[in-house]
Formats: C-alpha cells, structure tokens, sequence
C-alpha cells in the first residue's frame, strides 16, 4: 500500500491538465441558425484565419455566458496579467467586442482561441497548452507538492519509530542517576571542568 | 577551540539529487528570464499574409484596404494621439513617405481614437502641410487584433505581396547617434523591401 499511495497521486497528477482540456459545460449550448450580417462585421481577416463558423449561431444569455467565460481565458494585451473579462480598457472592450461576435456568428471556443492566438501568439491564452515545455508549469507544482508530501509522510514516521524507540530503552538499560557527562556532546565536555569549578564556588559560598 | 558538524545535520545523496533537479531547471528558466526584455513578444504575423482590412480614410471616409496596397512595399503605422512617444516619431515617418513617394506606400491606422481629435493633431503636427500618408480609423480595434498590436506606436513592414516582413514595437525616434537613429533603421528596413 505504501507504494501506491505515490504511483496514485502520481496518476491523478497527469490527469489535471486534462481536466483543464475538456469542453466547458455552455459548449453544446447553441441557439438556431447562423447570421451573415455578423459574419460581414467581422470582417474578412477572421474567415483568413480560421475558416467560416463551424456550428450555428448563438444569443441570449448563453451567448452572454460564454462570452464571459472566454473572455477570461483571453489576456488583455495593453493589461498587466489581466483578461479580457477582468480589464477596463479599451482595447480589453473591443477584444470582448470581437469575442461576442465570433461566438455569435458560430465559432467554438477553440477557433475563438486561435483567431487571437494567430496575431498574439500563445501570449495571449491565459493558460498556456498542457503540452511541450508548457507541460512544466502543470506538473511541477504538482510534483513539487507531491515530494513534500512524501518527505513530511518521511519525517513523520521516522519521529515516530524515534519515539517509539525511547521509552522501551528507558525501561530496559537506562540506569536511574545518569551521569551528566553522558548527556553532553563532545563539545559540551570541554565546558565541564568549569561547571564544576563554578558549582564549588556556589557551594563554598553558600556553605 | 575547534567546532564540528553535528551528526544529524546530514543530507542524503537521493535527497539532494531530487531536491536539485527540481531546483536547478527553475533556477536556469528564472536566470534567462533576466535576459529577455518581457515587452518583446515576437511577431507571429511575420512572413504571414498581412490581415486584411478595410478601414475609413480619415479625410474623405472612403474604405482603404489592404488589397489597395499591394503591388508595392507597404509601411503600416498604428498609433493614436494620446501616445507620448507618437509626436516625436510622426516627423520621422511623414520625412520618410515624402522621400520614398510612390515607390513605398505609407498607411497609419490610428488606434483607440476620435476622428475630431485625430485631424486636429495632424493639422498641428503637419504644421498645416497636408498628410503624407493616409491615415485610416480602426474601428473597434479589429485591425489592431488582426495585426497583434500591444500597445503604440506599432509599425509593420511588407512587402509587395502584401507578405509581413517586419515589425517594429516601438517608435522611430530621430536621434544624432547613427547607432540609435529610428531615421536610418526605418530607412535600413525599407529597403530591405525593395
């Protein structure tokens, strides 16, 4: 059971980012039809990039809902470490603009993703991809928690077996007036002559 | 009198392995962090397509796009009149469109701004000369997303195929020193467009 217990937490570490990878919950949440004056505002570059909208169009509050959901997964370019959803700026605004009418005219979360990504590069995610070098910002912490979880599970149980060990020592060989020399580090014996030296002067002068 | 390590104060060999292989990779990323300026994040528009656009021209409000420019190196300028640094580089640009004519074609798209606000400045920068380049409105920011622009001035450098070759973050800055002078590497960068 003891090596279990690392090979399990070792596996549900690797399962982290793949629970940030799947499909939020609004992504089936698509209204009827879509809409070619929407597609017109947005203007050609976004059917460069990442082709015409690959589901129907969208409105109302799940229009709303998703909008806000990956606005907060987009970085404010012109922000410090802020989204999209979070920043008050101009540009955070029209971005969040931009978001609404991809949603709206039909595009999935991930095309959204890419139509910003192929200007701003992976900057502009606000959670790297789980994959390549990214992968260390996922699982170093994890494993970072995962080995200090194993050495306090260390420590403890090496007190405990230290703990365990006294008691049944003190019982069996330890005599009843220990010398106090016995006690002391080789350091400390340096010290002794001295201790005794100043016990005889505390007893000549009490006596 | 001589100290010594006390017994208990020993690491194991396995635990320092661990401990500095988990230590030393962080250490290394944190340590080439301090050499990479945070603001230069690429360009990964370059040897692209330029985005398309199609945006007012601020005198007349007749659509320019990007098809417009092409069949000849383009210089496209964001910027936007409250940036500070947009004054001082405006000259540099305007020098450099009236010498390069008709051969480089000289587009500013201004950026988070007011058409009022946007002629006034001009007229005051160009000293009542007219502009010597058109300069287009970016509606809600589309062509400032579909170029990747962080802040401005931004200026992006193409070719005749309308392919970025460029980009420069930052502005133009007319300088005595030839080694920064913004004249000579906008200059060095145009004609490696024609």
């Amino acid at each position: 059971m003891r090596q279990q217990t690392p090979a399990i937490a070792l596996i549900g570490l690797l399962l982290v980012p793949s629970a940030f990878a799947q499909t939020p919950r609004w992504a089936d949440d698509r209204g009827e039809g879509g809409s070619e004056q929407q597609l017109r505002e947005l203007g050609d570059n976004v059917i460069d990039t990442i082709g015409p909208a690959s589901g129907p169009a969208l409105s109302g509050e799940a229009l709303a809902a998703r909008t806000e959901a990956l606005a907060s997964e987009i970085r404010c370019p012109v922000c410090q470490g802020q989204s999209v959803q979070a920043s008050t700026a101009e540009a955070a605004r029209n971005m969040k603009s931009q978001i609404e009418a991809l949603v709206a005219a039909g595009y999935s979360d991930d095309e959204v993703l890419r139509y910003f990504e192929a200007s701003y590069g992976e900057f502009i995610r606000m959670m790297p991809r789980a994959e390549g070098f990214n992968l260390l910002v996922w699982l170093i912490p994890g494993l970072a928690m995962l080995l200090g979880a194993l050495a306090t599970w260390q420590a403890i149980t090496r007190l405990g077996s230290r703990r365990r060990r006294q008691p049944a020592a003190a019982d069996s060989t330890a005599p009843k007036h220990r010398d106090p020399a016995e006690e002391f580090n080789e350091e400390d014996r340096e010290l002794l002559p001295w201790l005794e030296q100043v016990r005889k002067e505390l007893e000549a002068e009490g006596g | 009198m001589t100290t010594k390590p006390s017994q208990g104060a020993g690491v194991s060999w396995p635990t320092l392995f661990v401990g500095m292989s988990l230590v030393l990779p962080l250490l290394g990323i944190l340590l080439s962090g301090l050499f990479h300026d945070p603001h230069d994040l690429g360009n990964p528009l370059e040897d692209k397509a330029a985005p398309r656009f199609a945006l007012p021209v601020l005198d007349d409000g007749k659509l320019l796009s990007l098809e417009d420019l092409n069949g000849k190196p383009a210089v496209i300028n964001f910027w936007a009149t409250w940036c500070q640094s947009c004054p001082m580089e405006h000259p540099v640009l305007e020098e450099a469109a009236r010498e390069y004519g008709d051969r480089v074609q000289f587009v500013g798209i201004a950026y988070e701004d007011k058409k009022e606000r946007l002629s006034a400045w001009l007229r005051q920068a160009n000293r009542g000369r007219p502009s010597a380049y058109p300069t287009l409105i970016d509606i809600g920011g589309k062509a400032a997303v579909a170029y990747g622009v962080y802040g401005v001035p931004e200026t992006y450098f193409l070719d005749a195929t309308g392919t970025i070759r460029a980009k420069k973050t930052g502005p133009f800055l007319p300088y005595v020193d030839p080694a920064s002078d913004g004249r000579l590497e906008l200059r060095r960068i145009i004609e490696g467009l024609l």
